[in-house]
């Protein structure tokens, strides 16, 4: 194995790439990992870590292809591990990559021959954190409880107060079911690969959402935090109306929802919205986003941390499309799954990959 | 003095009933900022923090500004009360509501406490009697809340912008404004710099589009602070400033920065 000799480059390739464009160039290499995925939580202390060298675009920053060279990698700043050659399909495997307890960031480099000389890339930093403390928890069964009283009629009052109307009867009637059935089908997607399903009824072991017409408009929903979920038997609260304010005063002037859309565009906002919340509510109390060094970096109430981020290769904040953002800056438009306040473009709120990869180690 | 003692007794029973609680919130965009805590809450007032145990914290009414607050009252502290560095002798805004037993609580948790000197009293009532005068007349209310950004107080400039800003009652007339306080030579906060960056972009403010383009390509900024300008940058669509602020984005070590990039430069699903 050739021992390439780099010190890691201060100047990122990107930079290097664009700011050398006059001379002829193969673009920039760029190392990606595709195996486990980054900034997650992981209990093994050790990983095989995979991926590929990408050759990317000077200009468009677009990948261009997967390339054969060398790839190798280190843990918070120690030493590199050995070389690893790609295989023929251009894959690189670091083996066995030591993970100590607690957050990790590992990095890397690559290397490439070209007619030209010698071709560097990066690894970017990213997390993998190892945690002790997490063990399967079983089945999380979640009842969505729409018995209280009022409910519809708050519903419908957000149907025709975002749209030209009149809507008939009917017509309310439809939008009332197709959100609810919306609701039930946005949490089902949200909490897809764990095993937090929706149950039929209430009863000892099963988490109900209870969602009220409530009292003020300043409060989506409440939910007990219960890190590790120690207690399957709670109750998390969604206030419909609360919805109902701030969506009928605030949806069309602060999204890209138009009075002229169809009743089937208002339910999938408004279910989304709700679906959002709901999921939300009962991340919470399954332990999302737990506060502390030990549990799982939230801040502001148990939500991703938007600071957390701005000090480290994470990503766990997104102003509302990941599902545990908090909700003071969580932005109308992401609650309703468009990527912009101006023109509809669909991006639907998910569990990003840390939070995920908690639901999925305590309820897999 | 009866009344007193039966309403000590009240609060103390809800305290131990409600001690520990610890309900983490949902609330809506914005809903620290005054607009909402007002609306959320049934009095509000300026309180020096006497005793603070960890479990219970007392309060000494210092300037009441809405509602009906006693002199002397105690609140539970919930998860995320317990975590706030609440220093006793310190002063703070607090919004409150009544709980289902009837006792004092927070209207919002944690959202509801906000350090404040008793110097700026003045400058709270007056903010408050302005808000509770124009809340429900949008037209009414923005031209207070535009006063109010050059306050000397943070949470209400905070306030302001916010309330402003997801009420959407900012307009393309409002672009110098609104670029002035997205300027990192401000002394504006970062929760307001990050709206004023979102706004311009969502009003399709292209004549400041180089200004957020160099936002993003200030490797001084903070990661967040880089991606409010780019998300500006994609709400009007200027791929080409984006673009130009590759090299530096590139340099960032955040993946986070470099990845909603890429996003922003990859055709938008329909």
């Amino acid at each position: 194995m050739k021992a390439h000799s780099s010190s890691r480059p201060t100047t990122r390739k990107w930079a290097v790439g664009l700011a050398l464009a006059a001379i002829p160039l193969f673009g920039f290499d760029r190392g990606c990992v595709t195996q486990p995925q980054t900034d997650i939580l992981v209990t093994s202390p050790s990983v095989n870590v995979q991926g590929y060298i990408g050759r990317y675009d000077d200009n468009t920053l677009e990948w261009q292809e997967n390339m054969a060279g060398w790839a190798r990698m280190r843990v918070n700043g120690g030493a590199f591990m050995a070389w690893d050659q790609t295989d023929a399909n251009n894959v690189w495997q670091q083996s066995a990559v030591p993970l100590p307890l607690g957050v990790n960031v590992l990095d890397g480099e690559t290397w490439r021959s070209t007619p030209n000389g010698v071709v560097s890339g990066n690894i970017d930093d990213f997390i993998l954190e190892r945690k002790n403390d997490l063990v399967a928890n079983g089945s999380q069964p979640v009842f969505l409880d729409w018995s209280a009283a009022g409910l519809d009629a708050e519903l419908k009052a957000i149907a025709t107060g975002t749209l030209n109307g009149p809507l008939t009867a009917a017509q309310q009637n439809a939008f009332v079911a197709n959100v609810k059935a919306g609701v039930a089908n946005f949490f089902t997607n949200a909490y897809a690969g764990t095993s937090v399903t929706l149950a039929s009824a209430p009863g000892t072991g099963v988490h109900t959402v209870k969602f009220i017409v409530g009292d003020s408009c300043s409060l989506f929903g409440y939910s007990p935090g219960d890190y590790k979920n120690t207690n399957k038997t709670q109750t998390s609260h969604v206030l419909i109306g609360t919805f109902r304010c701030v969506l009928v005063d605030r949806l069309v002037s602060t999204t890209p929802a138009e009075l002229t859309d169809t009743l089937a565009m208002r339910v999938e906002d408004v279910a989304t919205a709700i679906g959002r919340t709901t999921a939300h509510e009962v991340g919470h109390s399954l332990g999302l986003t737990a506060e502390g060094e030990t549990r799982l970096h939230g801040c502001g109430g148990s939500h991703n941390c938007e600071a957390y981020d701005d000090a480290n290769p994470s990503d766990r904040f997104d102003v509302g499309h990941h599902i545990m953002d908090p909700g003071g800056s969580s932005k109308l438009y992401a609650r309703i799954g468009q990527s912009n306040p101006n023109t509809r473009a669909k991006k639907t709120p998910y569990f990003e990959r840390y939070g995920k990869s908690y639901l999925k180690l305590i309820h897999p | 003095m009866k009344t007193h003692v039966l309403f000590s007794s009240i609060l103390c029973m809800a305290l131990l009933l409600g001690a520990g609680k610890a309900l983490a919130l949902d609330i809506p965009p914005g809903g620290d900022a005054l607009g909402h805590q007002l609306v959320a809450s049934q009095s509000s007032v300026i309180a020096q923090l006497t005793s603070n145990d960890g479990t219970v914290m007392g309060f000494t009414t210092a300037v009441p500004l809405t509602g009906q607050v006693p002199t002397q009252f105690r609140l539970a502290h919930d998860t995320y009360t317990a975590t706030e560095r609440l220093v006793p002798g310190n002063h703070y805004l607090l919004f409150l509501s009544m709980d289902a037993a009837g006792a004092l609580q927070l209207a919002t948790s944690a959202y509801s406490i906000v350090a404040v000197d008793l110097q700026e009293a003045a400058s709270y009532r007056t903010a408050i009697a302005n808000y509770q005068q124009t809340w429900r007349d949008p037209q009414s209310f923005k031209r207070v809340a535009l006063a109010q950004l050059d306050a000397s107080v943070p949470y209400l400039r905070y306030s302001a912008m916010a309330d402003l800003a997801y009420r959407g009652l900012f307009t393309a007339d409002d672009g110098a404004l609104l670029a002035r306080l997205a300027a990192s030579s401000t002394a504006s906060q970062p929760e307001v710099r990050k709206l004023a960056l979102g706004q311009i972009g969502g009003l399709r403010l292209v004549a400041y589009a180089e200004q957020l383009g160099a936002v993003l390509g200030n490797a001084a900024e903070t990661t967040s602070i880089r991606l409010a300008a780019l998300d500006g940058l994609r709400f009007m669509d200027r791929t080409d400033v984006i673009q130009r602020q590759a090299a530096s984005v590139g340099d960032s070590p955040s993946p986070k920065l470099k990845a909603r990039m890429l996003e922003a430069l990859e055709p938008q699903p329909q």
